[in-house]
């Protein structure tokens, strides 16, 4: 069975590459344009084996979803923060995610981060 | 005769003897009675021995009674004696010096005060009640009995058994002596004298205050003596100085000598005063009041010299110095004073000055002299501290009436003899104890000038002290003043007194609410009162207002001003202004703070700036990525990927544009390219092209029926206005509409664009328009873009002459809108 990742970005571009990428490595890609977005999608697709989230967002950001996923559904799915800032880390950490990949990134390491922190 | 008769014989011989010893009592009768014998030659004897019986018993019986008679007159004789012992408080006393055995009468042991039942009659028992100090005479009484001498009688202390001290006199002591010469017995008599003693000392006493008495009332009577002997001199002076004499009335004597003084035939010589320092420092008049002191009692003549022998006083009184002054002036031939003073020939003045008050200031003692005209001179030094400063002399004696010695004075002074007689005939002599006073006044008068001149001089140096002191203060900007314990002003120095535009010397005596409000006159009183009550000084800063209105910072310190016991007396202070030291203050913590912003605007900016340019760097590597993998696989690059560049990379221009133009702007390199624009087309064409990229977005543009042309940069405006547009798309929800104005009030341009956004909060408007600006963020709502674009349209309306501003309440959206003056020709 595939698994299910879900990707929290605003960013058209970088959605469309790695939806491409990760489908064809064999997992299913739920796309959210901003944190409200992929609550929805949680709603309506259940909790993924794994979240890719960008931090700076409309609508709801990266933080606020956080919170708000973590409230609801405690740590069930991994979340892996991709931000652009200089504070890579320290934004991970805030929101208790479990690891994070610095923008720009290479896809392999992507798939990597994704292999080693996604849920069984 | 037989032995046996002779034995008879011998036993009636025994027998008499027998019967004669007990002659004498009174049973011998009886005895004889008895007494027979038979030996009848012995009958005669016995008859006779009966017969001398006879006799010897009426001489017994004669004995007896007399013998009765003596011991009744001993008894009674010793009863007396006891009687009078006791009267006289005498006792006798004895002493067996072998058995020590000590007998005393009666009387002994009332003196002593013991009790004859118990007491301890011996030496030792006496002893015990001698005083022990006074113990030495007795044993020096009994040494001198011993050593074959008489015992002179003494006294000594005893102290009594009921604590009583009495002073006893031992007298007639007797050592009786046996056969042999070994002492027996000592005695004699002891008396209570202490009564006695004491009525004495008393006496002693009494005569001693007598005598005392006596003395201090012959004392008194000298006192008295010599009082009245001083009272009666006095008197003497009195009547000396108020008897008639050849002037007349002291009154008249003066107002004589002012006209000698001054009206003297050859003019007033202290007008040639060069050195003037007693003149000026006492003055004329005080001068004249002081001489006349002592000039009253004697009717002479005085002169004071200053120190090279100017005159600062001189007075005739007496009628023989006027005389021979005026000779001796005319023997200098000449009307000139100063030549007359040189030629050494106006004898007067060279007695006076050159030969007394010269020689007094040179040694600095008085000096006497008998001068030129035979009167007796005194002159004594002017002292001024340490210094001499001039001499004051006067003359003193009579005149004088020795014919010889006159006839020289005639000669010498060149006058009739005879003129020279009458005058000096008219004096009464004085009195020596008036020549006395008078030198007495004349010292103290020479002390009060020297003190006089003193005083001047140190109010002169004081004055000029304080006027270095006022002058230092006034070339002092800080405002400097002293009140009293009122606050009443003191002293205030010129910077005050321009502070407060007054002279300075008007604000003495005058208080803080004569210069200040009433708000900063109060509060002055309150730090003075503070002050006062503390005694501690008191630092302030405040504000002052000067006479034109400023206000200015001062820092004031306040100092209590104490008295010599420490009392605080009044305050001092002084106050600094420290305006511009505090602009300084300002302007450097303005500075800090502004670099502090700018330095967190310019790491929010690059926070900022590392993100938005990441961001389409990830995407450009993503897609090449991705477009690698297919190359990789041999699969041809999807065309899709390679039109997905081009948004990052428009946004990344569009970044380095804005850059770009806030660089420019802020180095003010930007050039607007003006030229007259429609402004309606411009904006609806900026509004089409928005509506065109964004069509799921509704845009309301409410063109204004006229054309409205202005002289503009249309790209700038264009750069604006778009911005204006992106702003409000970015912050409007999709469903929301946004609405675009453009309109012309009093002679101004005005185009808005109204979004429906979140509205922004009060405390951000103001910073919108500062560069970097981009709202909070942990703001929900991403604002992408460096946060430039409001800043480069602030920089570019403003180059075109106009303003741009907001108006925004949070949650009802919000309003930027630019206005831009139309010029006439347009209008």
């Amino acid at each position: 069975m595939k698994k299910t990742v879900l990707l929290v970005e605003d960013e058209e571009s970088i959605v469309f590459v790695v939806s491409s990428f990760l489908e064809n490595e064999g997992y299913t890609v739920l796309a959210a344009e901003n944190g409200f977005a992929a609550l929805e999608q949680v709603k309506k697709h259940g909790v993924p084996h794994l979240i890719l989230l960008d931090m700076q967002m409309p609508i709801m950001n990266g933080w606020q979803f956080a919170i708000e996923f973590i409230d609801k559904f405690d740590h069930l799915s991994p979340i892996v923060v991709m931000t652009a800032a200089a504070d890579a880390e320290k934004r991970a950490k805030d929101v208790t995610a479990i690891g994070w990949i610095g923008k720009p990134f290479i896809l392999d390491d992507l798939l990597a981060k994704i292999k080693k922190y996604e849920r069984p | 005769m037989s032995k046996s008769d002779a034995k008879n014989q011998r036993n009636t011989i025994n027998e008499i003897v027998k019967v004669l010893s007990c002659l004498e009592s009174d049973d011998f009768s009886k005895q004889l009675s008895k007494f027979s014998t038979s030996d009848e030659t012995l009958n005669p004897v016995i008859d006779k021995l009966n017969s001398i019986t006879q006799l010897f018993k009426a001489q017994a019986d004669k004995d007896t009674a007399d013998r009765k008679q003596i011991v009744n007159a001993l008894h009674e004789s010793e009863a007396s004696l006891l009687r009078a012992q006791r009267i006289a408080h005498v006792g006798s006393w004895e002493w067996d010096i072998e058995a020590n055995k000590v007998s005393w009468s009666d009387e002994m042991c009332r003196i002593y005060g013991v009790d004859p039942t118990t007491f301890d009659f011996t030496l030792e028992g006496v002893t015990k009640v001698v005083h022990p100090d006074d113990l030495w005479k007795q044993e020096h009484a009994i040494k001198e009995l011993f050593a074959g001498r008489v015992a002179k009688p003494f006294q000594y202390r005893v102290v009594r058994k009921d604590g009583l001290e009495r002073v006893i006199e031992v007298a007639g002591i007797e050592l009786n002596v046996d056969k042999a010469g070994r002492p027996q017995k000592i005695c004699g008599v002891a008396q209570d004298v202490t009564e006695r003693k004491r009525a004495k000392e008393e006496l002693e006493r009494r005569v001693n205050e007598r005598t005392a008495e006596l003395k201090l009332a012959t004392e008194q009577m000298q006192i008295e003596l010599s009082e009245r002997k001083r009272t009666e001199e006095q008197l003497r002076r009195i009547e000396w100085m108020l008897s008639d004499r050849e002037v007349g009335s002291i009154a008249s004597a003066v107002d004589d000598q002012l006209d000698v003084a001054i009206d003297s035939r050859y003019g007033d010589l202290t007008e040639l005063n060069r050195e003037r320092t007693i003149l000026t420092a006492v003055g004329k008049p005080l001068l004249t009041d002081m001489v006349h002191e002592y000039l009253n009692l004697l009717e002479t003549s005085a002169a004071i010299y200053e120190k090279n022998g100017d005159y600062a006083l001189g007075i005739f009184t007496s009628k023989w110095c006027r005389f021979m002054d005026l000779a001796s002036r005319k023997l200098c031939n000449t009307d000139d004073n100063v030549e007359a003073l040189n030629s050494g020939k106006w004898l007067c003045h060279e007695s006076c000055w050159s030969n007394c008050s010269k020689i007094s200031i040179a040694t600095q003692i008085p000096v006497d002299i008998e001068c030129n005209g035979g009167i007796r001179l005194y002159a004594v030094p002017i002292f001024s501290g340490e210094e001499v400063i001039g001499s004051l002399n006067f003359g003193y004696s009579s005149p004088l009436r020795d014919p010889i010695k006159l006839r020289v004075i005639a000669d010498l002074y060149k006058v009739e003899y005879e003129e020279l007689c009458k005058v000096a005939n008219s004096y009464d002599d004085r009195p020596p104890y008036i020549i006395e006073l008078a030198q007495k006044h004349l010292i103290t008068t020479a002390k009060l000038i020297g003190e006089l001149v003193g005083r001047k001089r140190a109010e002169e140096a004081f004055q000029m002290l304080e006027m270095r002191a006022n002058q230092t203060l006034d070339n002092i900007p800080d405002l400097i003043w002293m009140k009293d314990i009122e606050s009443r002003m003191i002293l205030a120095n010129e910077a005050y007194g321009q502070t407060c535009g007054l002279k300075s010397q008007d604000m003495v005596g005058k208080f803080d609410t004569d210069f200040w409000p009433k708000e900063l006159a109060e509060k002055y009183r309150t730090d003075d009162c503070e002050v006062i009550a503390s005694g501690q000084r008191k630092l302030v800063v405040e504000t002052i207002v000067d006479k034109d209105g400023q206000t200015k910072w001062v820092e004031t310190i306040k100092t209590p001003i104490l008295n010599k016991s420490g009392e605080v007396i009044g305050t001092s202070g002084i106050a600094r202004d420290i305006t511009e030291r505090k602009r300084a203050e300002a302007a450097i913590l303005k500075a800090k703070e502004d670099a502090e912003k700018a330095l967190s605007i310019k790491s929010r900016f690059l926070d900022i700036a590392a993100h938005e340019l990441r961001t389409p760097i990830t995407s450009l590597s993503l897609l090449l990525q991705l477009a690698q993998r297919s190359s990789t696989k041999g699969l041809p690059v999807d065309g899709a990927y390679l039109a997905r560049l081009q948004a990052p990379i428009e946004r990344m221009h569009r970044l380095v544009v804005d850059l770009l133009d806030i660089a420019r702007l802020e180095r003010g390199i930007v050039v607007l390219r003006s030229e007259l624009t429609n402004m309606v087309s411009l904006i609806s064409g900026c509004v089409e092209e928005f509506q065109m990229r964004n069509p799921d977005r509704r845009f309301i543009f409410d063109k204004p029926s006229q054309t409205i042309e202005l002289e503009v940069d249309p790209v700038r405006m264009h750069q604006v206005i778009s911005n204006l547009l992106d702003n409000a798309v970015k912050y409007t929800p999709k469903e929301g509409s946004i609405q675009v104005a453009l309109k012309v009030a009093h002679n101004m341009l005005r185009m808005s664009v109204t979004d429906q956004g979140v509205g922004i909060p009060k405390e951000q408007q103001e910073e919108l328009f500062t560069p970097f600006f981009r709202g909070s963020a942990d703001s929900a709502i991403r604002a992408s873009g460096l946060g430039l674009g409001l800043s480069i349209c602030r920089s570019l309306i403003e180059l075109h002459g106009g303003k741009i501003d907001v108006c925004s309440k949070e949650a009802q959206g919000s309003t930027f809108y630019f206005e831009l003056p139309m010029k006439e020709t347009h209008s």
